[in-house]
C-alpha cells in the first residue's frame, strides 16, 4: 500500500490534462468528403480495438509516468508498510520461547529481524523507526530514525534477552516515545506470544498492532516441544552416605501428539579433563499438555577437592542414533548443583563465643578452624593473599565461612561471613549506634536464618545496636537492631550486635538452630558456585575487586578475559544453558543458567490483548513478505519515459 | 475561345460526336435518329392508307403485290438533349487545381462535341439541388455561350445527387442524354438517382472527377480532417495503417461505382487532374 501522502503527486495529473487539452492542435486538413475517411477508420477500429486510443496514447504514457513516479516516490512494499511521516515502535519480543523454531526451522527471532530490516528497507520518505528488545527491562536498539544503518544495527542486536520479556514495560516506553508522534504512528509489536497473562493496549498514546509470529492467538502451535521445567538435587537424609542424593526432574510436553523420551542425569564436569559420568536414565512417555515428575536416586560423589559435582539433566531420543526434535533446544537441558561436599570449613576468627564454637563443633558436617586476625593478616602479607596455606577447595585463603569475634578487618571478605559483638564504631562501613540494654520485640520468622527459631524469652545483654538503615534488620530491640544481614555483591554477611556468651540464647534450643540454619544457608551458596543464582541470559554478577584478572568460560567453550574495575563485575551473557565458569585469581567461580519455565516451554501463543486500539495483523503464515518495489516502479517509468519519447518522435507524428 | 478547350484538343474533338446508345424524340429535326416517324431515308414501317394521307408516301410496288393501299413510313431524324450535369458542391473545390476545374474542362469538351453534333446542349450545375439551369444550346455558333455558362460555375454547398435529380425531372426536361460530372461523393448515394433518370429514359453516362490526394493521400501524423461540405470532423492519425485502410475502401468504392456502371450499361470515365483527361474523353467519344 502507498502513503496517502503519495497520491498528492497524482495531482500533476490535473495540469498534464489541461494542458493536453489546451495545447492539443491537429493539423486540419479539407477533404471533398470524410466518408471514406470514416468507413476506413471504422475497419481499422475494429481490426485493432486499443486504436481508438492512439490519438490519447501521448496522454496516457505522461500519465502512466507521473503514477508511476509518485507510486515510486511513496517506496511501496507489499506486507508490513509504514505510512509516510509517521513513526512505528517496533518492539521485539526478547523471552525465552523466541528461539522456539517452527515446522521450517526457522526460530521466531530470526523472523522479527527479518520484518525490522523489511520495515527498515520500506521506510517511506518522512517516517521513523524505533526498535525496541523487550526483555526484563525494555532495551532500546535503535532511537527513532530513518537512518537505514543505524536501524540495520538495531536489527542485528535483536536477541534473546532472557526467560521472560515484560511486553507491558516495552509498551509503555514506546507509548512515551510517541506521546507527540505525528498522525499514523503506531506501536507494532513481533511476538510469538508464548506466555502468560494479557497485555493492556488501553490509554496508549498510538495505536498497537500486534504480529504473531508463530501462529495465531488461542490455536495450538505447530511448534511441538517438550522441555524441563523444574530441576533440583536435594539430599537424601542418608547419615552414613551422605553422596546420595535425588534428582528431582518435572518435564513438560506441549503438542499434538504424544512423545516418547529418556530423562537422563549425568555429572556436568567444569573442565574437559574430568569424566562425564551417567548418574541415572529413565524412559518417559508424555501426552500432549503433561507435566510429568520424576525423582531420580543418584549417588553425587564429590571430586578430589571434595566438592561436589554440578548435575545435568537432559532429555534425549529414544533413538540414540537420532537427537531430540522439537522446536526449542534451550529447555532440553538443566543444570544444578549437586549435594554439598562432605565436609565444611568454619574460620572462627577472634577471642571468646565459646558458646557458637561449641554449636559449631556439635555439626559433624562442619571442620571448625580457630585463629585471630593478626595471624590471617600475617600469613596475607607473607603470601600476598593467595599462598600454600589455602585451606579451600579451589585454594585461595579462607575458602570456607569466616565468623568474626569482636575485632573485624576494614574490609569485608569475599564471600559469606558472620560477626559476633562487633568492636568499633562501624562494621564494614556499617555504622554502630550506642551502647545500650534493650529487649527483643520482633524478629523476621520469614528469613532462612530465623527458621524455627523463637526469642520470646531471650534476654540480650548491653550491645551497640546496628544502624537499620545500612542492614537487613531480622532481630530488633527497642534500642535497634540486634541482629541483622548485610548482603554485598560477593557475599553476605550475618551481623550479631551482642555478645553470644554473654546472653542465655545458646542455651536454648532456638540458638542451635540459628547456628545450623546459618551454617546451611552457607552451604548452599557455596554449592551453588559462588555466584548468585540467576535466570537464563541474566548478567553474571561476579565479586571482585578492582585490578582483578577474570576469565570466563561459557557453556559453549568461549573464553573472555578481562579486568575487574569494580568491586562487583556485571558480565552480560548469551542466553544459553550450562555453566559459566569464572576463574578469579586462584578461585574459581560457577554461575548456572537454566530455562526452567513452564510457560516459556508451553509455545502456543497465548497472551491476550485487552481493549484498546488493537489491530491484530494477520498471521505470519499468510502474510506476504513486503518487497521493496519502488525501484521497479522508477523502472517502469523510464520505459514509459522512453515509449513516449519514441511515440513523440515518430515518422508521421503531430 | 475560353481557357477551359484548347485549340489543339478542339481540332481533335472536331472529328467526333457525342455517344448515345437509345433514341429519343427530339423537339427539333436534327441529324440523329428519333423516335417519332418523320422524312428521313431510313424505311421504319407501313400502314395502310388512310384518307388524308401523302399520296406520295403510298407504296406502289406493295400495291402491285398486294392489291392493297399501304402508306411508307420512314424514320425521324431529330436533334439530341444532352444534359450537362455538372456537380458544383463544396466537394469540388478541393484539389490542385480545384476539381471542378477538370468537371468544367470535361464539360466543355464535351459540350462542344454536342454542338458540333447540332445536338442541344444544356447546362445543369447542381450542388444539393439545381443551382444552374441553363438554356440549351444549339448549333456551332453557341459554343461561346456555352463557355460562358460553364465559367460561371462555382463550387459551393452541399452535394445531394437525388434532390438534384428530382428537380431536374420536375421541369418536365426531355429526356436526352445525362452526361453527369461528379465526385460522387453524396452521403445519400449515387445510385438511386442515376437509376431514376434511367427509369425516366434518360441515358446516363458518368464522369467520375477524383483528385490525386483523394486516390493516394499523403501520410501527414496527427490530422483533422474536414468535410468540406458538412464541416464534419475527422481525427485520424495518417499513417500507413489509416492510409490502407482508407485505400481498402477507396477502392471498394470505386469497385462498386464500376459495377454499377457495368450492371446499368452506364458509361464510366474516371479522371483525375493527372490524367491525361483529353485522352480518355476522346477515348469515351470514339468508342461512339
Amino acid at each position: 500500500m502507498l502513503s496517502p501522502w503519495s497520491w498528492l503527486w497524482l495531482l500533476l495529473l490535473a495540469p498534464l490534462i489541461a494542458l493536453y487539452i489546451l495545447k492539443r492542435r491537429r493539423v486540419e486538413r479539407r477533404v471533398g468528403s470524410t466518408l471514406l475517411w470514416e468507413a476506413a477508420l471504422r475497419d481499422l477500429r475494429a481490426e485493432r480495438p486499443w486504436r481508438r486510443l492512439r490519438p490519447y496514447l501521448s496522454l496516457l504514457l505522461q500519465a502512466l509516468a507521473i503514477v508511476l513516479g509518485a507510486a515510486a516516490l511513496a517506496r511501496p512494499a507489499g506486507g508490513l508498510e509504514v505510512p509516510s511521516g509517521a513513526q512505528t515502535v517496533v518492539i521485539v519480543d526478547g523471552s525465552a520461547s523466541m528461539l522456539g523454531r517452527d515446522a521450517t526451522g526457522r526460530a521466531a527471532i530470526e523472523r522479527a529481524r527479518e520484518l525490522v530490516a523489511e520495515l527498515a528497507n520500506a521506510l517511506p520518505p518522512g517516517a521513523a523507526l524505533m526498535v525496541i528488545n523487550a526483555g526484563d527491562v525494555p532495551e532500546i536498539l535503535s532511537p527513532m530514525t530513518s537512518d537505514g544503518e543505524a536501524l540495520q544495527r538495531a536489527k542485528a542486536a535483536i536477541a534473546v534477552r532472557g526467560a521472560h520479556a515484560d511486553l507491558q514495560s516495552a509498551i509503555e516506553l514506546g507509548s512515551d516515545r510517541l506521546r507527540d508522534a505525528p498522525s499514523g504512528s503506531r506501536i507494532l509489536v513481533l511476538s510469538d506470544l508464548a506466555g502468560e497473562g494479557a497485555i493492556e493496549g488501553k490509554g496508549l498514546s498510538a495505536p498497537l498492532q500486534v504480529r504473531p509470529l508463530a501462529g495465531q492467538v488461542g490455536k495450538a502451535s505447530d511448534r511441538s516441544n517438550t522441555g524441563i521445567v523444574d530441576f533440583e538435587v536435594r539430599a537424601r537424609d542418608h547419615a552414613d552416605a551422605r553422596d546420595h542424593a535425588e534428582a528431582f526432574v518435572r518435564v513438560a510436553h506441549q503438542g499434538s501428539a504424544p512423545v516418547e523420551l529418556y530423562v537422563t542425569i549425568a555429572t556436568a564436569p567444569l573442565t574437559g579433563d574430568e569424566p562425564k559420568r551417567t548418574l541415572a536414565s529413565r524412559r518417559l512417555r508424555l501426552q500432549p499438555g503433561a507435566i510429568e515428575a520424576l525423582s531420580l536416586p543418584i549417588v553425587s560423589t564429590p571430586n578430589a577437592q571434595g566438592a561436589a559435582p554440578f548435575v545435568e539433566a537432559r532429555l534425549a531420543s529414544v533413538d540414540a542414533s537420532k537427537p531430540l526434535r522439537d522446536a526449542l533446544e534451550l529447555d532440553d537441558r538443566a543444570f544444578s548443583p549437586g549435594i554439598g561436599q562432605s565436609r565444611l570449613p568454619v574460620f572462627l576468627i577472634g577471642e571468646g563465643q565459646l558458646s557458637l564454637e561449641r554449636a559449631l563443633v556439635a555439626d559433624p558436617r562442619v571442620d571448625l578452624f580457630r585463629t585471630t586476625l593478626a595471624r590471617i593478616e600475617a600469613q596475607s602479607a607473607e603470601a600476598q593473599g593467595a599462598d600454600a596455606e589455602a585451606h579451600g577447595a579451589d585454594g585461595g585463603p579462607l575458602d570456607g565461612l569466616v565468623i568474626y569475634a569482636g575485632k573485624t578487618p576494614e574490609a569485608p571478605p569475599s564471600g559469606d561471613c558472620v560477626v559476633v559483638a562487633p568492636e568499633g564504631d562501624r562494621v564494614f562501613d556499617i555504622p554502630l549506634l550506642a551502647p545500650t540494654s534493650s529487649e527483643i520485640v520482633s524478629w523476621d520468622e520469614l528469613d532462612a536464618s530465623l527458621r524455627f527459631v523463637r526469642l520470646n524469652d531471650v534476654h540480650l545483654p548491653p550491645m551497640r545496636p546496628i544502624a537499620p538503615s545500612a542492614a537487613i534488620p531480622l532481630v530488633q530491640t527497642r534500642a535497634g537492631v540486634a541482629l541483622a544481614r548485610a548482603e554485598r555483591p560477593d557475599g553476605e554477611c550475618t551481623l550479631i550486635a551482642f555478645d553470644l556468651d554473654r546472653s542465655d540464647w545458646p542455651r536454648r534450643a532456638s540458638f542451635v538452630l540459628f547456628v545450623r540454619n546459618l551454617v546451611e544457608r552457607f552451604r548452599e551458596r557455596r554449592d551453588a558456585g559462588g555466584l548468585a543464582p540467576g535466570e537464563l541470559g541474566d548478567a553474571l554478577a561476579i565479586p571482585s575487586r578492582a585490578g582483578q584478572s577474570l576469565e570466563i568460560t561459557t557453556p559453549a567453550g568461549l573464553e573472555v578475559s578481562l579486568r575487574a574495575e569494580s568491586s562487583l563485575t556485571l558480565f552480560p551473557i548469551e542466553p544459553s544453558v550450562g555453566l559459566f565458569t569464572i576463574r578469579r585469581d586462584e578461585k574459581r567461580l560457577v554461575g548456572i543458567r537454566n530455562l526452567l519455565d513452564a510457560s516459556e516451554t508451553d509455545l502456543t501463543p497465548r497472551i491476550r490483548f485487552r481493549e484498546g486500539e488493537l489491530a491484530e495483523t494477520e498471521a505470519a503464515s499468510s502474510e506476504t513478505a513486503p518487497v521493496e518495489m519502488w525501484p521497479w516502479f522508477a523502472l517502469a517509468l523510464l520505459a514509459i519515459l522512453l515509449l513516449e519519447t519514441f511515440w513523440a518522435t515518430r515518422r508521421g507524428a503531430a | 475561345m475560353s481557357s477551359l478547350l484548347d485549340p489543339a484538343f478542339i481540332r481533335r474533338l472536331d472529328r467526333l460526336r457525342l455517344l448515345s446508345r437509345r433514341r429519343f424524340a427530339g423537339s427539333a429535326g436534327g441529324s440523329r435518329a428519333s423516335l417519332r416517324r418523320g422524312a428521313s431515308v431510313e424505311l421504319a414501317d407501313h400502314r395502310p392508307y388512310a384518307h388524308g394521307d401523302d399520296m406520295r408516301r403510298i407504296d406502289w410496288n406493295a400495291y402491285a403485290r398486294l392489291e392493297e393501299l399501304v402508306l411508307r413510313l420512314y424514320v425521324a431524324e431529330e436533334d439530341l438533349v444532352v444534359y450537362l450535369l455538372v456537380d458544383t458542391s463544396s466537394s469540388l473545390a478541393i484539389g490542385e487545381p480545384p476539381k471542378i476545374e477538370l468537371a468544367k474542362r470535361v464539360a466543355a469538351a464535351l459540350g462542344y462535341v454536342g454542338l458540333r453534333g447540332n445536338e442541344r446542349i444544356r447546362v445543369v450545375g447542381f450542388g444539393d439541388g439545381l443551382v444552374r439551369y441553363e438554356p440549351a444550346v444549339r448549333g456551332q455558333r453557341q459554343v461561346g455561350k456555352l463557355l460562358r455558362s460553364l465559367d460561371g460555375l462555382t463550387a459551393d454547398g452541399k452535394t445531394s445527387l437525388v434532390q438534384s435529380v428530382e428537380q431536374l425531372l420536375a421541369r418536365r426536361s426531355q429526356p436526352g442524354l445525362v452526361l453527369l460530372i461528379s465526385d460522387l461523393l453524396d452521403p445519400a448515394g449515387y445510385e438511386r438517382p442515376i437509376d431514376r433518370l434511367l427509369s425516366e429514359r434518360f441515358e446516363v453516362a458518368l464522369f467520375h472527377i477524383l483528385d490525386r490526394e483523394e486516390i493516394a493521400p499523403a501520410s501527414g501524423g496527427d490530422m483533422v480532417l474536414v468535410d468540406s461540405e458538412s464541416g464534419g470532423r475527422v481525427e485520424v492519425t495518417l499513417d500507413a495503417e489509416a492510409i490502407a485502410a482508407y485505400e481498402r475502401r477507396l477502392g471498394a468504392f470505386l469497385e462498386g461505382v464500376e459495377a454499377y456502371a457495368r450492371r446499368r450499361g452506364i458509361s464510366y470515365v474516371r479522371l483525375t487532374a493527372e490524367d491525361a483527361f483529353e485522352e480518355l474523353l476522346l477515348r469515351y467519344l470514339r468508342s461512339a
